[in-house]
């Protein structure tokens, strides 16, 4: 399995909630959400291209607005491997995850 | 679909998409566009704006920071690899930097000639808006192109055609006495010219009014140089100077130095005026100006030209057809192809050719020695390199190679600028990097020979691919040897250029020895003249008797000088203008069709024996016969264009003289080896119409030529104090006639001799490589018996029939162009199979020395050593 990193990961979950509307904007606008921080388009774009090239992640081309000045989204979908990635750290999450007590205020 | 109202700025939309990978632009510039809609409908349109340019700001200076950044970081290790490879293999930098330093030497010195010859005439203010009529003249023997203008021509033009702002004429002179009380000297940098020579060209004033200075007849202007020269530290100013003895003028202004890059070159201007008042002549028909034109500023000169063609026309003149020509290509171009043009761009292609030949060296050492830099090269490519990282490093090294080659370059231009401007006949300067055309080309200089060497070294040891390298079936033998043949193939190259330099070389000396032995028709040796009263043009006439007739007391003085063999006079200078006629030419029998051009001078009857003619039918004109004064002698090219049979007793007539031809003399030549011995009529002194330029020639014997020469101006003072005494030999006039071959055959030497010797570095270098390689065969085959002589024949044999190749080619090559060169000349010697033979031969033994010193030493290496360590 190839390492990747937790940028990488949180962007692979983004597009595994978002489904059908997973496109470069609509993944940022998800995760700055969650964040709680303004994510600029480069850094999620850079990112996502390397998911692609090691194949984590597949694209197709979808509708297109006037918005957008008429041009296509690109829409993600986690592949196959990715889908594994995503198994194997969720399982190794856990497993790291288990012996570990409730955080209590301090 | 609609229009979206809120589209990002149309160029930013194109540079982000410029910087985005190309797969992705379309979407993700959409994007870009969907957030600026959103920033511009929720906070405004000018906040998106801002916000937009500022994404593609940052990623450009990103694009840059890294870019640059990792490449510095890159080149430095290249340089530092280079550097290193450069210490460890010190021969082979030798040759090639050796060879690169006089390549560029070769092509800085040309640059710096072709810096000083664009530069002629830019330095008038006015040089875009500056012209010189040129004058098309079809004119009986007269018919060529050349820039004598007539009188009225200026004034007329500046009349009719509107855009002609200011004209100026000018008026040469050959050769003035100038005197101021005690000093005199023949001056032949006096012209006149209209007072506007100062108002449109650029020459400054140190003392006196530029706009009234020329403005009375009387008045003259004079330079600096001319200033120190006669009046010393004396204000000059209203001093007068004296011409040919009578004619006087005012000082009234002083320039500054003329700059050795104008085309006009003066030390005095009198007034035209006075020319005119002289008796210069002012019609139509008297070439003798030169007109410049100021036209107003952006004009175009060929709309002017076509309104100076149609006015011409109108006015009835025939045989003349003026136009403009702008200034500062006049110096380029020139009239009759003699401009500054033609030998640049032959020695700039020679200096280019010297140039290549060492850019070969460089590539052939760097791939046959390519295969020690293969485990670097691996090593890289292993780590991440590609193709293009290679490709870049390899050329870095190369323009590297070629920066060092610079800087010694530059000190080898420095110690040969002298001889360089003694060739040449320039006074050229190292001023490198003030002026920013020289210092661009240097740069250009660099770079192509970086490129061009280095770009094939570059793109082949790139192509290796690293696990054949690592796991080492690409052995350094290998590599070196899938690039031999395309080595061979180059320096065969270097060979061909090699040896058409050399057989140019040895015809043009060939044809030089040629022309020094050839028997001219007459003794050239011992035979000064100089001239009775110095060359004016037609209206300075006025002193010509006085002086001519004190030619007989001259002539009985020198008789009386046992050293001085013969004295005579001619109205001609052999080897210099001759006078020419073609209208006023008749003979029995002639077709009053046929025309025909004959040079024609008088002479006195002694000049068949100072001279050393021969007849070839009848007698010399001599004073015995008192109708000879009106009687010709032919040569016999003049016989042949008369047709006649039996010439001697025929009636001739040349102008106003009608006689009869007394005799033919055999042909000799008049004129340089270029032309054709041209028809010649001889008749008698003295001729009223030519009496003005008048030579005397004396022959004097070969001893004591000092001491005959001081006894002549000796009696010359006695007899004319009124001009100063001046001799040329004639042998030195007739050599200069062929100054500019004598510069050829210079430079072809130079050339070659480099050319030679940058080859032989090359094949040092790789004799020597191929030997190291093969130490160990060599060591092998001495155990098992081979001689020295037979190590030798293996390692020279590739070379020598390489050089036999490059002979083959490079004799045809040659041929072609000595023989176009040598078409130049009406006379000439053949281009005999020896040149060809000797040259080849030259070119064999060389390489044959080089090869063999390196093969020798391989071959007499102890096998011992070789092989102890297998």
């Amino acid at each position: 399995m190839k390492t990747i990193s937790r940028r990488e990961e949180q962007i692979l979950i983004a597009i595994w909630n978002l489904k059908e509307s997973a496109y470069l904007l609509a993944i940022k606008n998800h995760l700055s959400k969650i964040m709680e921080t303004d994510w600029s388009v480069g850094a999620i774009h850079k990112p996502l291209m390397k998911l692609e090239k090691e194949g984590l992640v597949e694209s197709y081309l979808g509708e297109a607005t006037a918005k957008r000045g008429g041009r296509s989204k690109k829409i993600y979908q986690v592949s196959k491997l990715g889908l594994d990635a995503l198994k194997t750290i969720k399982k190794e999450h856990d497993v790291l995850w288990a012996k570990f007590p409730a955080i209590k205020k301090v | 679909m609609e229009q979206n109202k809120d589209a990002p700025p149309k160029l930013g939309e194109k540079l982000l998409k410029f910087f985005l990978p190309k797969g992705e632009s379309e979407s993700v510039a959409g994007d870009y566009e969907e957030l600026y809609t959103e920033i511009s409908q929720t906070r405004g349109k000018s906040r998106a704006y801002v916000w937009y340019w500022g994404q593609i700001i940052k990623s450009i200076w990103t694009g840059i920071t890294v870019y640059v950044w990792w490449s510095f970081t890159m080149l430095k290790s290249y340089l530092k690899v280079a550097l290193r490879n450069l210490k460890r293999h010190k021969i082979y930098a030798l040759i090639n930097i050796s060879g690169l330093a006089i390549g560029m030497a070769c092509c800085v010195l040309i640059l710096l000639w072709i810096n000083d010859e664009i530069r002629y005439d830019r330095f008038h203010k006015q040089n875009k808006n500056l012209y010189r009529v040129l004058n098309d003249l079809n004119y009986g023997p007269y018919a060529q192109l050349t820039d004598g203008t007539a009188y009225p021509l200026g004034p007329a033009i500046k009349e009719e055609i509107p855009e002609v702002e200011e004209i100026v004429r000018l008026l040469p002179t050959r050769k003035i006495l100038v005197a101021y009380g005690e000093k005199r000297f023949y001056e032949e940098n006096f012209i006149f010219a209209d007072p506007s020579l100062f108002t449109i060209f650029t020459f400054p004033f140190i003392q006196g009014d530029p706009q009234t200075a020329l403005s009375s007849p009387s008045s003259i202007v004079i330079t600096q140089d001319m200033a120190l020269k006669y009046f010393g530290s004396k204000d000059p100013i209203g001093k007068t100077l004296q011409t040919q003895n009578q004619n006087d003028y005012i000082v009234t202004g002083v320039l500054d130095s003329i700059p050795k890059n104008s085309r006009l070159q003066f030390g005095f201007v009198g007034s035209i005026e006075r020319a005119v008042a002289m008796g210069a002549r002012t019609h139509w028909s008297g070439w003798l100006y030169d007109t410049y034109v100021l036209l107003q500023p952006n004009t175009s000169f060929e709309e002017v030209n076509a309104k100076l063609e149609a006015w011409i026309e109108t006015k009835g003149i025939e045989e003349s057809r003026y136009y403009l020509q702008p200034l500062v290509d006049a110096h380029m171009y020139g009239l009759q192809g003699e401009g500054a043009i033609r030998p640049l761009s032959l020695f700039s292609t020679l200096a280019l050719l010297i140039l290549m030949i060492a850019c070969i060296n460089y590539m052939n050492l760097a791939t046959a020695r390519g295969g020690t830099r293969a485990k670097e090269i691996g090593l890289r490519k292993v780590v991440g390199a590609k193709k293009n990282n290679i490709l870049r490093q390899f050329l870095s090294e190369s323009v590297l190679f070629a920066l060092f080659a610079l800087l010694v370059s530059i000190i080898l231009v420095a110690l040969f600028l002298p001889v360089f401007n003694q060739i040449s006949g320039k006074e050229l300067g190292m001023n490198l990097v003030q002026n920013k055309f020289l210092f661009l080309a240097i740069l250009g200089i660099i770079l192509l020979t970086g490129i061009l060497a280095g770009s094939y070294p570059a793109f082949f040891l790139s192509s290796f691919q690293p696990d054949r390298i690592l796991k080492g079936t690409l052995t350094t033998k290998k590599i070196g040897m899938s690039t031999a043949s395309i080595r061979k193939g180059l320096v065969v190259c270097q060979f061909i250029l090699t040896i058409v330099l050399l057989i140019s070389t040895t015809t043009v000396y060939r044809q030089m020895s040629f022309i020094k032995n050839r028997g001219l028709g007459f003794e050239k040796n011992h035979l000064i003249y100089t001239q009775l009263r110095s060359e004016g043009n037609l209206w300075e006439r006025y002193d010509a008797k006085k002086t001519w007739t004190k030619y007989d007391t001259l002539k009985n003085e020198l008789s009386q000088n046992p050293n001085v063999l013969d004295v005579s006079s001619a109205t001609c200078l052999p080897f210099g203008s001759m006078g020419k006629e073609f209208g006023q030419l008749d003979w029995d029998g002639k077709d009053p069709e046929y025309q025909v051009t004959m040079n024609h001078m008088a002479v006195d009857p002694n000049f068949i024996k100072t001279f050393q003619l021969k007849m070839i039918e009848g007698r010399f004109l001599s004073e015995e016969f008192p109708s000879d004064s009106q009687n010709f002698v032919l040569n016999d090219a003049a016989i042949k264009a008369t047709g006649l049979e039996s010439p001697v007793g025929k009636r001739f007539r040349l102008l106003d003289k009608t006689g009869i031809i007394a005799g033919v003399i055999k042909d000799f030549h008049f004129a340089p080896l270029h032309e054709e011995i041209e028809p010649l009529v001889f008749h008698m002194m003295p001729y009223q119409y030519w009496m003005y330029r008048n030579y005397v020639f004396v022959r004097i014997s070969a001893d004591n030529i000092s001491r005959t020469i001081a006894s002549i101006e000796n009696m010359w003072d006695k007899a004319i104090p009124e001009y100063p005494f001046e001799f040329h030999f004639l042998d030195d006039t007739i050599d200069a006639r062929y100054r500019k071959e004598q510069r050829l055959e210079t430079i072809l030497r130079i050339f070659t001799f480099l050319a030679i010797s940058i080859s032989c570095f090359g094949l040092f270098g790789l004799i020597a490589f191929t030997a190291e390689q093969r130490t160990k065969e060599i060591g092998i085959r001495k155990v098992l018996g081979a001689s020295v002589g037979n190590v030798v024949r293996l390692l020279s044999k590739e070379f020598i029939i390489l050089v036999i190749l490059a002979n083959i080619i490079a004799w045809p090559v040659a041929y072609f162009w000595m023989a176009k060169w040598l078409k130049n000349f009406a006379y000439r010697t053949e281009i005999g199979l020896g040149t060809f033979l000797f040259s080849g031969f030259a070119a064999l033994v060389i390489a044959i020395l080089t090869v063999c010193f390196q093969s020798i030493k391989a071959a007499l290496a102890n096998p011992v050593d070789s092989l102890r360590y297998e």
